[in-house]
């Protein structure tokens, strides 16, 4: 949910539309990860740092992930941004397929494949971290997401936020009425990444690792589906897409097969239907299919999203009885059922 | 080449010393295509100056070159000395240039208030850390902007700050020119462009809009370039004329002496139409427009 509202910023805001996010979740994760385990001071041929001590470097390393996850962000913006729309995403969406890759080559630091091991949990006054227990990370990511939300909102009502939304809006109209078009782009991007950056340090220390494969270009899609499935731009609107689509996609699909074969649940029947017609068959081989059919559907029944910023209702509305032009990047309804059918395939 | 800039013999009611934007030279190719030639012009503090021409002169075209949005080729640009070549369009909007758009370019989806408070963009100084922990600084910064956003509305009467809490998509075309304005006037600027401030508008319209351009000089003090396509107007308010024709300016100087100026009439009319038939014309929409 951090990540669809951070994304949210660059994309609902800012109509910078990022195919890549999840690198920058990536590089949040491995932060922590290789600063949180034995493996920087492997690596670093040093002593290794008293784990004790090493859960409390979470704190400021929360924040520090996110500043190294920003710098990306402004890193990856300074030379892109000058392309918009369609070009922008296709950079992104190579930027999100490259750092995994990096991670996962780059084997002498970071383990390759076998990924980062052994990495600490934080530590708070008298708290019980382990993996067993996952009342603490509960509250953790609670407490991180009201933060997200307050900086979000705060973000959003402030001159900033208006530079953004002016620019998705008009940039040369945005730019003579003395916006920075760069710099307030890049820190679209930064403010983005960071929030992927604690969401990366967060993961890294409830898995207890750091794994190559944990970022794909599907991750992408599918936060960019909460962005949008939620309402483009619209604060209550992405924690609530957050929600719907997490719980669709992991929650609902994935116990499908467990729902079917309990003889008194009606999924039960409808499997043995289906295996009549088609022999083998299950509801996990057709999840994806199934998950996009749901976003397909929300997409047309509600494509504004579920809870849309009023800016964007009324863009929707107007431009169904007016049609007024529209720039590339105003086609985005458009595009997540488009993304869900790219997913299913 | 062109007609020698005539002098002012009488100024405008305050007298005005100085330049406050000078034009030297001033060229721009697209490709092979000379938009802009060797365009010179003089700007004097709280002049009003139209500068006219036929469709495809390159009006919108010096516009561009004097905010930042395309570069000169040759020449320079200079506001109160100092030149502004390379500068990016925000850049020479602190410098104190703002404009308005031909075919207005408002952010649609956006309230009236709230394109008028990115027009005060450059004059709000919160930083990352005040806008999250809202310090008390910033939330006054922030009333204040609200406030003269209000003050900026009210300039134009009382309707368009009633309608603030609106998405500028459901105004009318008149007000929607006027929010325009007042976002372009957020930044306090020194000279205010004005992109054809009638365009598509009634003839009452028009006539509210030529007293709000002067008004915008006699109370705010502000210095006033506009291009503008009905020659009513443009005679009715300006204190200068410069005509451009293919990109290089054939004329400038008094209404009265461009409008006399046989370049002009040929310019606007072609080779063979009578001077009489243009003077007629221009003077009875001249005195539609003054009132």
């Amino acid at each position: 949910m951090i990540l669809a509202l951070g994304l949210n910023i660059v994309v609902g805001f800012a109509g910078l539309l990022d195919l890549g996010y999840v690198a920058f979740f990536a590089i949040g994760c491995y932060v922590w990860g290789m600063i949180g385990s034995t493996q920087l001071t492997n690596v670093l041929n040093v002593a290794p740092i008293d784990p004790h001590i090493l859960s409390w470097l979470f704190w400021p390393m929360l924040l520090g992930a996110a500043l190294v996850a920003a710098f990306f962000g402004v890193i990856l913006g300074a030379p892109t941004l000058r392309l918009r729309g369609d070009y922008l995403a296709i950079v992104t969406l190579g930027f999100g397929e490259i750092v995994p890759i990096v991670l996962l080559e780059l084997d002498k630091y970071t383990n390759g494949t076998n990924g980062i091991v052994g990495v600490q949990s934080p530590a708070f006054f008298g708290i019980d971290w382990s993996i067993i227990t996952p009342a603490p990370y509960y509250y953790l990511i609670l407490a991180l997401i009201a933060l997200s939300i307050f900086a979000n909102i705060r973000l959003r009502d402030s001159r900033l936020g208006r530079a953004w939304i002016a620019i998705r809006e008009d940039e040369v109209a945005a730019a003579s009425s003395g916006v920075n078009l760069v710099n307030t782009k890049l820190f679209a991007f930064g403010a983005g990444a960071f929030f992927s950056g604690v969401a990366g340090a967060y993961y890294a220390a409830k898995l207890g690792g750091a794994s190559p494969d944990n970022f794909s270009f599907n991750d992408s899609v599918i936060y960019l589906a909460m962005v949008v499935i939620g309402g483009i731009g619209s604060i209550p609107g992405v924690i609530v897409g957050a929600l719907v689509v997490y719980s669709i996609n992991e929650l609902i699909l994935a116990q499908l097969d467990t729902l079917a074969s309990d003889p008194t649940n009606f999924m039960f029947f409808v499997r043995s239907a289906i295996v009549h017609v088609i022999p083998g068959f299950t509801f996990g081989n057709i999840r994806n299919l199934l998950f996009g059919i749901v976003l397909v559907v929300i997409m047309i029944f509600r494509p504004e999203g579920l809870i849309p910023s009023a800016r964007r209702r009324r863009e929707l509305r107007a431009s169904t009885e007016e049609a007024p032009e529209m720039g590339s990047l105003d086609v985005m309804p458009g595009t997540p059922g488009f993304e869900t059918e790219v997913r299913v395939e | 080449m062109s007609v020698k800039p005539v002098k002012l013999a009488d100024e405008p009611a305050e007298p005005v010393s100085g330049t406050l934007l000078e034009l030297s030279g001033v060229t721009k190719y697209f490709g092979g295509l000379a938009a802009v030639q060797d365009v010179d012009l003089v700007i004097k503090p709280k002049e009003i100056v139209s500068v006219i021409g036929p469709n495809g002169a390159g009006k919108t075209t010096v516009f561009n070159l004097i905010t930042g949005i395309y570069r000169p080729t040759s020449g320079d640009v200079r506001l109160d000395g100092r030149s502004l070549l390379g500068l990016n369009p925000d850049q020479v909007v602190k410098r104190g240039i703002t404009r308005t758009f031909q075919n207005i370019r408002l952010f649609n989806n956006m309230t009236v208030m709230e394109n008028v408070l990115v027009g005060q963009h450059t004059q709000l100084k919160a930083n990352l850390f005040g806008l999250l922990f809202h310090t008390p600084a910033v939330v006054h910064e922030e009333a204040d902007a609200r406030q003269r956003a209000v003050e900026l509305l009210s300039f134009f009467g009382p309707e368009l700050v009633a309608r603030q809490e609106e998405y500028v998509v459901n105004l009318s075309y008149a007000e929607k020119r006027r929010v325009e304005i007042a976002r372009a006037l957020g930044a306090k600027p020194a000279l205010l462009l004005l992109d054809e401030p009638t365009a598509g508008m009634n003839e009452v319209e028009t006539l509210e809009a030529v007293k709000y351009v002067r008004r915008l000089r006699d109370e705010l003090n502000l210095t006033i370039l506009l291009i503008e396509h009905k020659l009513a107007v443009t005679m009715g308010i300006s204190d200068r004329i410069a005509v451009l024709d293919y990109g290089r300016k054939i004329a400038e100087g008094l209404p009265e002496e461009v409008r006399s100026n046989e370049k002009v009439i040929e310019a606007y009319l072609g080779k063979s139409a009578t001077a009489t038939a243009s003077q007629n014309e221009a003077s009875t929409a001249d005195q539609q427009a003054i009132e």
